[in-house]
């Protein structure tokens, strides 16, 4: 049985369908339950949806084979695992963004609210700036309109949000896209479930 | 992962199995100081495992570290003129928890081969290797790589600095889609891009793989590279232990000090690897020691921290008292049991418990309780 971490929302359940068409679909996972574990044994796999953040966790403890995570999740936590595809789904950017008509003051140190700090430091570490971290844990435009930060370094999908809310772009730091991770031991007494699964649903990875 | 029913031998006797082993094959063990001077791993630094290394001041003053890794202390006391050492350790290192402020102290069972290094002792390494993982579980791979492999590769695409270091990072988590990526913005050529990705991806038995390695190869390098792995299969093959090894060009451990030969070493159930080691000719030249040096760890901790416990007991024979048993007939059943080298588990029973009318808790010896002065077999 190969257990499989999907992330809780639109991306999830897109990565279902995926797999799904497939061929390794769970019936059950499409009942309106409160169920958290789906399994076929005809085609072998266990579902389990899990917070986008903790898919790298799962897969990298092994209690998932494989499991679907966002590349902004990756770069951020930079798990421990094998990343085998880029399914191309879940486009967005991580980005530096700011009220407009923002300027830098350089003489002191850049106040970054984001829920990335580690994808925030090594940005601004490779331009040699000095930053203060604000990690937040959600509404991250809020924090520059009210003063709380310069910047913030966020997930940018449409822009909408920000415009709505006086924010721009300044800069992107990273394209991201929904990838299939597998944990590094799983990959070796699993190989061929793994590798077949991932030709069958003939994602192209370029 | 679905774990398949795990026969992981305990810490103790592993610890004991692995002496053996090494023993026989002619290492000699050595034991260190857990302590060390910091200054010998802030100067290498990048040869660690872990990044953060536990310092404290001693009684002078002196900046020193609790030991985050052992062959440090091995190569740096090493005398050249001492001629080939074979040595085995078991010593507990430090090192911090990655994303959670955390110290872990874990179990390290090694070897070290330094001295005159060929073809032989470098193979004789990789059956310990193999041996050893043997002596944890049947269900064992150790996936084995060639620094000089992709080092050439990248040489050959005229990678700058930055783009080899992040090409690494992607050939380290099999990600070639943003190998393409890099390769197109730095400029490498797609030709050389596509060895690269191709590499990366690899993973198989010596035999399927070499081939394919054959075909990618394009400098000197690589074919040295090549050539050294298909070396190392005929011994392996000799050794009888090929059929454990598979190659994959993610295994990659510090440029500065690997030049040659690594590998990493799985057991199934085990979500990560518990054995990592290599070929270290380049540690040795950065202490100006004119010897070569292949070795590996047996990360014992790591086993132990994710095997499943068994909280079964495993006693053969289970003895109930109560407030009412005669202590002086329970201490000559407990001597009569153990005397028949039984294992024993003596259970107090409380005021209102009652022995459990449950037989099959017990394999083999049998449920006991002293029933006053008497021993009565309850099943």
């Amino acid at each position: 049985m190969l257990n499989i971490a999907l992330p809780k929302g639109r991306l999830g359940e897109k990565v279902y369908g995926i797999f799904e068409r497939a061929g390794f679909g769970c019936p059950s996972i499409r009942e309106n339950s409160r169920k958290l574990i789906f399994e076929n044994e005809e085609t072998g796999v266990r579902y389990f949806w899990v917070k986008p953040s903790d898919v790298p966790i799962y897969v990298e403890r092994g209690s998932a084979d494989i499991g679907a995570a966002g590349k902004d999740i990756l770069l951020e936590y930079s798990p421990d695992v094998y990343e085998l595809k880029d399914m191309h789904i879940g486009k967005c950017r991580v980005c530096v963004a700011a009220k407009k008509n923002f300027r830098d003051d350089t003489e002191r140190p850049l106040r970054v609210a984001t829920k990335f700090p580690n994808i925030a430091k090594e940005h601004y570490r490779g331009k040699s700036r000095e930053i203060d971290i604000i990690k937040l844990n959600g509404s991250i435009e809020l924090a520059p309109i009210l003063g709380l930060s310069d910047v913030i370094v966020d997930i940018v999908e449409t822009g909408t949000t920000l415009f709505e809310n006086d924010l721009e772009v300044i800069e992107e730091i990273v394209p991201v896209s929904a990838r299939i991770i597998a944990n590094k031991s799983s990959y070796k007494f699993r190989h061929d479930e793994i590798e077949a699964l991932l030709r069958k649903t003939e994602l192209g990875d370029r | 992962m679905t774990i398949p029913e795990l026969n992981i031998r305990s810490e103790d006797e592993t610890v004991i199995a692995l002496k053996d082993l090494y023993r026989q094959y002619g290492y000699k063990p050595y034991k260190m100081s857990r302590f060390e001077s910091y200054e010998l791993y802030a100067e290498n630094k990048n040869f660690l495992v872990s990044d953060n290394v536990i310092t404290f001041t001693d009684m002078t003053g002196k900046l020193m570290a609790l030991r985050p890794d052992v062959t440090l202390s091995i190569i740096k006391n090493y005398k050249p003129s001492d001629g080939t050492q074979k040595l085995f350790y078991r010593e507990n290192v430090y090192r911090t928890v990655k994303n959670v402020n955390d110290i872990r102290e874990i179990l390290q069972v090694g070897l070290e081969c330094v001295g005159d290094v060929g073809l032989y002792e470098t193979c004789e390494v990789l059956l310990l290797a193999a041996r050893s993982l043997e002596s944890i579980s049947e269900h064992y791979i150790i996936d084995i790589s060639h620094m000089g492999f992709i080092s050439g590769l990248l040489s050959y695409a005229k990678a700058d600095d930055k783009a080899a270091s992040d090409i690494i990072s992607c050939v380290k988590c099999k990600n070639t889609h943003d190998i393409y990526r890099i390769c197109e913005s730095s400029g490498i050529s797609a030709e050389a891009s596509e060895k690269l990705s191709e590499a990366a991806s690899l993973w198989g038995s010596f035999e399927s793989v070499l081939p394919v390695l054959k075909n990618i190869s394009c400098c000197e390098d690589t074919d040295r590279a090549v050539s050294e792995l298909e070396d190392i299969y005929r011994q392996l093959r000799a050794a009888g232990c090929a059929d454990r090894f598979r190659i994959d060009m993610s295994v990659i451990h510090d440029i500065d000090y690997y030049d040659r030969i690594v590998f990493s070493g799985f057991i199934e159930g085990i979500p990560v690897n518990v054995l990592s080691g290599g070929r270290y000719d380049r540690l040795l030249e950065r202490f100006r020691k004119r010897s070569n040096a292949v070795g590996f760890a047996v990360y014992l901790g790591l086993i132990e921290q994710y095997a499943p416990g068994n909280s079964e007991d495993s006693a053969e024979t289970v003895i109930y008292y109560d407030d009412d048993s005669d202590t002086e007939r329970l201490t000559r059943a407990v001597g009569d049991f153990t005397r028949d080298n039984r294992s024993i588990s003596v259970r107090r029973l409380g005021k209102d418990e009652k022995t459990p009318d449950i037989c099959e808790e017990v394999s083999g010896g049998g449920i006991y309780y002293i029933n006053g002065r008497e021993l009565e077999r309850l099943c």
